[in-house]
């Protein structure tokens, strides 16, 4: 793992400090500062140095735990990203949840009435749910439930003005994790739903399968004890896969709900060049992607004793 | 009064601008409609003038999400970063917390720019180089302590400073005596700034600047008991990241708490000096860029001035019968910039021609339909040096662009290319992308130019890309966007090595005409001078203006009183605010 984060910062660094213009350029570039102040002030942050040992200077600060200081918010970048990422992994996590709890039975259910009018409408609706853009989705379910009907909030996280406590704050933000929250499910549950039923339909035609249902078992048996263990590797890889998205949040579905997660903020700092706040922040997510990974081959050898980690 | 202009991006301009600035709309577009503006603008005077208000026509219709929000103010904006240390915050978002909790400065503006009372009054002895400010109350700061003239000297100290990397200018270029020797290290007062007695605080020039009264009469008071220890000449970052929670202010409004990316809570300050505020909380909330609009229909806020003025987002507002809606023109101007380093744009026929041959009307009302007009000189028509005498409005005119460029020795060969000595007249237009305007300018200019034989190409890069092609004048043309604000002095921009002059542009003429207008302390006289600033801009053409474009601040029925105009913002404002 470790050489893989090395090579990772690497590739960012380069790419990052690639791209025309710093955060001095996008914060002062056309300010009346003078040139000799910008001068200082890049000489302060070692813009002056050679690529390779402004790297190397993040690395030492990063291994000591200090990945620098965002100009945007101008405070540390571990704080930035905290006061973000959870409350992004709130709405990924219920969503995830949400997605789970219904694209595999429906998936299931898919492959085990292939070609039926079940299969075929929730075909229709997974292939409906991955092509609508997402900006269109959440644009539409703010128009009919907060603008036409009124039911729900608009945006943001939390009604103001109002003193809430407790459990009537707690109801507060669940309000307002409804929209975005079907709208990132009504995005996730499509692929998955064709994953697992992709999976199932493989297993399904396996001598093993056959075996098992020529010995009389029930066909609930058949299906989810026998056929959809084995259907979970792949499945399984999936999830593992999806983990570093529920730190990494949703871009555009926050931009629209204007809810404050560390996905909007991102795209921010690429545009006002906040290095420091890109590098941690990409690195992070490289580090949750290795975990999603190293978490998958964990759960394989839960679903399947064949395989055991050496 | 608070000063500010900036430099924006198109694309942030909507955004930016639109609240850096200020708004104040016009009655709706069409070079037609700058003359009339500027004619109401020079015969009327306090809140309203050119100020459109379309009126909520159902007060009932109030949400009762809004209806029960008693005593509290919810306001809406883009995003705020958190940065409200006035002296370090640089987006508008940021100002509509910043402002009312830093502090009240010594001076304020009217609605055509001019400098009223703050805090004190104002007075410039007859050579222009004494500027005398007598503190006009007892006031205090919100924990009861004293405000003292030593607290205003702190703002000029914190300015003045090496350290300081904040968006206001120092003191040097408006030749405060000593304020050079402080910024170098060399002394650790600004000589010229003294506090003359417990009311008084005298500040003396090295040499007339017409413009040292606006920079001089935004100071304001910074605790010296509380906060002097953090201001250490030459280093400033205590006070840089100094918590703004609790900070004590002379301001209308302290900040109570801030949740980030989400909203700021402002608390009422009893001791403001110009009156209690009436509204006892605000809340500044984010705002999802696109919904601002909805955000006051839906009754989530109670005003949001950065709604985007059209047609689509007006109905919205009538159909909702509880919103009302203020259109003001935007403070500040679109521009398409020029390289002169290019030999190309070195001719004034040529950039006449050029000039002639974009046909603004059309683009401007493509763009922002009855919500923005063409836009002639660099000064807005709200300002009090505004003039249309001697300027040419560059009607679009292909035969006399033609004409022009004929007579600068350009000829099309035999393909219909314009050549001079052999080379062609070719140029890239550089643009971020996504823009509404360039997204309907370039294509309009280069169908105009192709007519004429000039060969113009696109390119689109993103802002901080283009920002250092404009400072390293390694563009040839572009389209950007100036904020204006009280002080009429852009000579920066314009002037020959200008700090903020991107267009490589030099000319004696215009830097004789700045340097009056920056002498000249008597007020007709420097009218007159600002005029002659203005039309030499409009025949020599350093760029090309385009157009002046309108804002709208959508508020709903719970108001008792409402102000805000192009000059005075909302955040200027909360303390005049009442509800029902």
């Amino acid at each position: 793992m470790i050489p893989i984060l090395l090579g990772v910062s690497i590739i960012v660094f380069a790419l990052v400090a690639a791209i025309p213009g710093d955060v001095i350029d996008a914060q002062f570039g056309t300010s009346k500062l003078p040139a000799a102040k910008i001068a200082e002030l890049k000489n302060a942050l070692g813009f002056n140095q050679p690529v390779w040992q402004r790297y190397f200077t993040w690395l030492g600060n990063a291994l000591h735990g200090d990945f620098g200081y965002s100009f945007q918010y101008n405070e540390p970048v571990s704080a930035v990203i905290h006061s973000f990422i959870w409350n992004s992994f709130l709405l990924a996590i219920v969503s995830f949840g949400l997605e789970m709890a219904i694209a595999i039975p429906i998936g299931v259910l898919s492959a085990t009435k292939v070609h039926s009018v079940f299969d075929v409408i929730f075909t229709v609706v997974a292939f409906a749910g991955i092509s609508l853009p997402s900006f269109f989705l959440a644009l539409l379910l703010q128009k009919i439930f907060s603008v036409d009907l009124g039911w729900l909030p608009l945006e943001g996280m939390t009604s103001v003005g109002m003193n809430l406590t407790g459990g009537a704050y707690i109801g507060d933000v669940i309000q307002h994790m409804i929209l975005p929250v079907i709208c990132l499910t009504m995005m996730g549950i499509g692929g998955m739903m064709r994953y697992v039923r992709t999976s199932m339909l493989e297993v399904i035609n396996q001598d093993y399968i056959r075996t098992a249902r020529s010995k009389g078992l029930s066909e609930r048996v058949v299906i989810y004890k026998h056929a959809l263990k084995n259907a979970a590797i792949p499945i399984m890889t999936f999830i593992g896969n999806a983990i570093p998205g529920l730190f990494s949040g949703a871009l555009i579905t926050e931009t629209v709900f204007g809810w404050p997660g560390i996905g909007k903020i991102f795209l921010t700092s690429i545009t006002k060049r906040d290095y420091m706040f890109i590098m941690g922040y990409i690195m992070l997510v490289a580090l949750l992607i290795m975990l999603g990974n190293l978490i998958s081959d964990i759960l394989y050898s839960v679903a399947d004793p064949r395989i055991r980690l050496k | 009064m608070k000063e500010h202009k900036k430099l924006a991006g198109v694309a942030s301009l909507a955004l930016a601008a639109c609240m850096l600035l200020s708004a104040c709309g016009n009655n709706g577009g069409g070079a037609a409609t700058s003359a009339k503006s500027a004619s109401t603008a020079n015969n009327t005077a306090g809140y309203g003038t050119d100020i459109r208000t379309i009126a909520a026509t159902d007060s009932s219709k109030l949400p009762a999400s809004a209806a029960n929000r008693k005593g509290t103010l919810v306001i809406g904006v883009a995003d705020m970063s958190g940065k409200f240390n006035y002296l370090f915050s640089e987006s508008a978002d940021d100002w509509h917390v910043a402002v009312p909790v830093s502090g009240q400065c010594l001076m304020n503006n009217d609605n055509k720019g001019n400098l009223i009372d703050g805090t004190a009054s104002m007075t410039v002895d007859k050579a222009g180089l004494t500027y005398t400010f007598k503190l006009k109350y007892d006031d205090k700061y919100s924990d009861g302590s004293p405000v003292k003239p030593e607290d205003y000297v702190n703002f000029f100290k914190v300015i003045c400073d090496k350290s300081y990397d904040g968006p206001i200018d120092s003191l040097v270029p408006y030749n405060v005596i000593g304020a050079k020797d402080y910024y170098d290290g060399k002394a650790d007062d600004i000589s010229g700034i003294k506090v003359l007695d417990s009311k008084t605080i005298q500040i003396k020039l090295s040499k007339v600047n017409t413009s040292a009264e606006y920079a001089l009469g935004s100071a304001y008071p910074i605790s010296t008991a509380k906060y002097g220890k953090l201001i250490q000449h030459g280093n400033l970052s205590a006070f840089k990241n100094l918590d703004m929670t609790k900070y004590i202010t002379n301001g209308a409004y302290t900040l109570e708490s801030y949740k980030q990316g989400q909203n700021a809570t402002l608390k009422a300050n009893p001791n403001f000096c110009l009156g209690a505020p009436k509204i006892q909380n605000i809340i500044v909330k984010s705002v999802a860029e696109g919904t601002e609009m909805q955000a006051v229909t839906t009754g989530e806020v109670d005003v949001d001035d950065e709604v985007t003025a059209n047609d689509d987002q007006i109905s919205i507002g009538k159909a909702a019968k509880f919103v009302n809606m203020q259109l003001e023109p935007t403070l500040g101007y679109g521009w398409v910039g020029l390289n002169h380093k290019n030999p190309l744009f070195q001719d004034q026929k040529v950039r006449q021609a050029l000039m002639y041959a974009i046909d603004r009307k059309d683009v401007v009302k493509s763009v922002y339909s009855n919500y923005a007009h063409v836009q002639n000189i660099n000064q807005t028509a709200e300002n009090w040096l505004y003039t249309t005498k001697g300027i040419n409005t560059y009607d679009y005119n292909l035969d006399k662009a033609a004409q022009l460029l004929k007579e600068a020795g350009w000829t099309k060969d035999s393909s219909g290319n314009l050549t001079k000595n052999g080379k062609p007249f070719k140029f890239t237009f550089t643009a971020t992308k996504g823009n509404a305007v360039t997204d309907v300018l370039i294509p309009s200019m280069i169908s105009s130019y192709k007519k004429l034989g000039i060969n113009m190409s696109a390119e689109y890069v993103d802002w901080p890309t283009l920002q250092n092609k404009f400072k390293k004048l390694t563009y040839d043309m572009s389209f950007m966007a100036w904020g204006l604000n009280p002080n009429p002095d852009d000579s920066y921009v314009y002037k020959t090595g200008g700090s903020e002059n991107y267009l490589g542009y030099s000319n004696k003429e215009l830097d004789k005409a700045y340097a009056a207008a920056l002498s000249t302390p008597d007020k007709t006289a420097r009218k007159a001078a600002y005029a002659k600033v203005y039309q030499i801009i409009n025949k020599d053409l350093p760029c090309f203006i385009i157009y002046q474009r309108s804002d709208c601040i959508a508020y709903n029925s719970r108001f008792k009183t409402f102000k805000c105009s192009p000059y005075i913002q909302l955040y200027q404002q909360y303390q005049n605010l009442e509800l029902k």
